[in-house]
């Protein structure tokens, strides 16, 4: 036998004796390692249908404007052609009279 | 699905085995918070162990590199104690040279860089062979010898000085 194995094997110190508790100790830490995991799965899950959600009603929204929108310029539009229509219709109705006038 | 019986089964026959090799490195105050984060990481990844044959080693690699971190962070303390080991060791006074085996063992450990203690403590503690340990250390099988020697050249110095070899 090497006698530096035989000399460190037989006086080196040993361990101290580890707290009664260690073994539960280590074995809450990994649950509660677990369940802090699964906390922040399920934060995070529920901040991003949030953010989700919050970002389909903005655009919903803002969709909801633009449509607004193009109906207020549609409505107009048709407003002036309108009034083109019943002015053209008017004064052909009109044009002997506009005629006398001149 | 591992559950808590799995997990005493595993502490209780390795809590000795990853005690022993930390105490050997050098770590003292904080023993029980390192083996308690050795047996979180073994635990955390048991399951992706494909051959149990290698779960010793596969434990004393990770306790190996607990204690280097933890070495690490306590650079300082770590230092002082390898210090203090090498100004004892040069000391002539007949009174310093009066140690138990005990002392003069845990010394002779403690004199060694932590390349070299590593591989003495795998060598002689846990009855690694050369290329085990140059596997487990990731260097090539001629650093793991020239650091045995090294080390064994060290031991043998500070032992005789102290009259024990």
């Amino acid at each position: 036998m090497d006698p530096f194995k035989d000399f460190l094997t037989k006086n080196h110190p040993q361990a101290p004796e580890s707290s009664p508790y260690l073994m539960a100790r280590i074995w809450n830490t990994i649950q509660s390692q677990k369940s802090s995991k699964k906390r922040f799965l399920l934060g995070f899950s529920t901040a991003f249908a949030t953010l989700a959600l919050v970002i389909g009603l903005s655009f919903n929204n803002q969709n909801q404007e633009i449509q607004e929108q193009v109906q207020a310029s549609f409505d107009e539009e048709t407003f002036i052609l309108q009034s083109m229509s019943d002015f053209e219709a008017n004064f052909e109705e009109n044009a002997e009279e506009y005629a006398f006038g001149f | 699905m591992l559950n808590n019986e799995d997990f005493e089964n595993l502490f209780q026959a390795h809590s000795r085995l990853v005690r022993s090799h930390l105490y050997r490195l050098g770590v003292r105050s904080e023993l029980d918070d390192l083996t308690q984060e050795v047996f979180i990481k073994v635990w955390k990844h048991l399951e992706k162990l494909e051959n149990d044959k290698a779960l010793k080693a596969w434990i004393l690699k990770i306790a190996t590199n607990a204690a280097f971190d933890y070495g690490r962070k306590k650079k300082l303390t770590y230092l002082e104690e390898i210090e203090d080991a090498a100004l004892v060791t040069d000391s002539d006074e007949a009174a310093l040279n009066q140690v138990s085996a005990s002392e003069a063992a845990e010394q002779a450990l403690k004199i060694l860089s932590w390349d070299q203690r590593t591989t003495v403590v795998l060598h002689y503690f846990e009855d690694m062979n050369l290329n085990e340990i140059a596997e487990q250390l990731d260097i090539p099988l001629g650093t793991v010898k020239s650091r045995l020697n090294s080390a064994r050249d060290k031991m043998q110095v500070y032992l005789k000085s102290k009259g024990v070899a």
